[in-house]
């Protein structure tokens, strides 16, 4: 078998359920590697060891006893600090939030302890999920393996890390204007926002509540799919849930792409933008591999990338502020200066602008339906560019907007970024499958298709055992 | 919103400590607000009503 560090989640479980590998063991291997590597990579905002090993004491327990509950059961996961585990601070990386102690656990934490998986920690976020890089908050930024000292995208930054460091099998972000996706792209591993609806919310900290997703993160699409699976289902008590069935995510995996129309969206990175060349070729690439495959790919135009990212950014905004309204009011000092700026934009919009927002946002998705008539999936790219020293504070912003994610935060539609290769001074590249709603098993299809020919999600980081 | 306007919205909202301890980052906010709103469309139609993201579960099934 792989090493523990980087055994997929299926082989995990495979190994568990067949009582060739303890729960309790896994979850020792897997702390010990937090406790070696994490001081340098920052993934954590807090480790809980002690829960983690009665939580695998319990789940190895049951397994013994002949209560195998599924692919989940015993297998280490770490959560994104804004979501909530009962008894344990849910910070959201900042000062503002430091001592905050949930009362509850998110209904995404009960799910995945339902089935048996082992909550091993808290990870590293930009600060409320908006302000980050940031190196002045009571906690590090997390820190991109690839390249030895990258940025490694956001907001979901520790999710990222710790699945390209090999400390974590299985992490959850959230994703408002690409931050599962983004990590995803910049530590060469896969996170999916599902369809708007498709995940509860309840019990993970807001940031604008019509584009708000919480997404799995893995380092391959099986696992992406088993996660999905655990997450997904309607919650009544989350306003933004569908009341839609839950499909079997992984029906379609090894299916192929033979006789599936795909549309590239081209002009958002050669044309509305301009990515990075190495990007480019890699989403040319792949298309010409899904072609090679079976798939039929035709070039589609939707609106211009820009008018998508201008709704994002307006609706992100006045939502985020009407949240963050108080605090900012009564204590801005407690933010770090990126967040501070970037919640402060809402204050300058009107009512009016918001709705005006709101109605483009009916015309871009009706636009995008249009276009995609016919199609089973787009395919783009998601970040323009590849990770950038962490350290250079006027590149990490440079980078930061220029991307292709935010469509899909408007729209609603289920998005994934996977491994497409790495640049000539070995940097990750990524591109992005967009699907119909409530179609992530397609999505995965095409993923698992392009991932089996390819195989980019193999490497890993030099210098990491 | 022009600067001014922007900033008296600021401290309607409850924003004059803010504007007080960060003036230069209040300034850039509302300077990217001001952006936005310049770019949002002058063209929606009395007919075009805002998205209801929340109903999501009633959209069709794609036509194939």
């Amino acid at each position: 078998m792989t090493s523990l560090a980087w055994a997929s989640i299926a082989e995990l479980s495979r190994q568990i359920a067949g009582r060739k590998l303890s729960p309790v063991e896994l979850v020792e291997a897997q702390l010990a590697r937090i406790e070696r590597l994490d001081p340098k990579w920052h993934a954590f905002i807090r480790i809980l060891p002690e829960r983690a090993r009665v939580q695998a004491r319990a789940a190895e327990a049951e397994i013994t006893a002949g209560r195998h509950r599924g692919p989940l059961h015993g297998i280490p996961v770490g959560l994104k600090d804004i979501i909530d585990v009962a008894g344990v601070p849910t910070t959201c990386h900042s000062k503002v939030y430091a001592d905050h102690i949930a009362a509850s656990s998110a209904v995404v934490t009960d799910k995945l302890e339902a089935e048996g998986a082992v909550v091993v920690g808290k990870m590293s976020t930009h600060e409320f999920a908006i302000g980050g890089p940031s190196f002045d908050l009571p906690w590090p930024p997390a820190v991109n393996p690839w390249g030895g000292a990258n940025f490694p995208g956001g907001s979901s930054s520790g999710s990222g890390v710790a699945l390209a460091t090999g400390m974590l099998p299985a992490t959850l972000g959230t994703d408002t204007g690409g931050s599962v996706r983004n990590p995803a792209s910049m530590c060469g591993i896969v996170g999916l926002k599902p369809t708007y609806g498709r995940v509860s919310r309840r019990g993970v900290y807001p940031l604008a509540f019509s584009l708000d997703h919480v997404g799995p993160m893995t380092r391959d699409v099986t696992d992406n799919a088993i996660l999905l699976q655990a997450l997904a289902g309607h919650d009544p008590l989350d306003p933004g849930s569908a009341a839609v069935a839950v499909p079997d995510f992984s029906a379609e995996l090894g299916r192929g792409v033979k006789g599936l129309r795909i549309g590239l969206v081209r002009h958002f990175y050669d044309g509305d933008e301009t990515a990075h060349p190495e990007q480019i070729r890699a989403v040319d690439d792949a298309a010409e591999i899904l072609r090679k495959l079976g798939a039929d790919v035709v070039e589609v135009r939707l609106a211009p990338l820009a008018d998508y990212t201008l709704c994002n950014r307006v609706i992100l905004s006045s939502e985020s502020f009407s949240i963050h309204r108080r605090h900012l009011s009564e204590r801005p000092g407690d933010y770090g200066a990126l967040a501070r700026q970037r919640l402060a934009v809402g204050a300058g919009l009107s009512a009016a602008d918001y709705v005006d927002a709101l109605r483009l946002r009916a015309r871009l998705i009706a636009q995008t339906n249009t276009a995609m008539e016919g199609l089973d999936a787009l395919l783009t790219v998601s970040s323009m560019d590849p990770p950038p020293p962490i350290d250079d504070a006027e590149e990490c912003a440079r980078v930061y907007p220029r991307q292709a994610r935010q469509p899909f935060n408007v729209t609603g539609q289920p998005a994934i970024a996977i491994p497409a290769g790495f640049t000539k001074d070995g940097l990750p590249l990524s591109i992005q499958i967009v699907g119909h709603n409530w179609q992530e098993a397609r999505v995965y299809r095409i993923s698992h298709a392009y991932e089996q020919a390819t195989g980019w999600g193999n490497r890993r980081p030099p210098g990491l055992d | 919103m022009a600067e001014d306007d922007g900033l008296r919205a600021a401290r309607a909202a409850g924003l004059t400590r803010f504007l007080d301890e960060h003036p230069q980052q209040l300034r850039g906010a509302l300077k990217s607000a001001a952006d936005l709103a310049r770019r949002l469309p002058r063209d929606l139609s009395p007919v075009e009503e805002p998205a209801h993201t929340l109903n999501l579960s009633s959209t069709p099934e794609p036509s194939r």
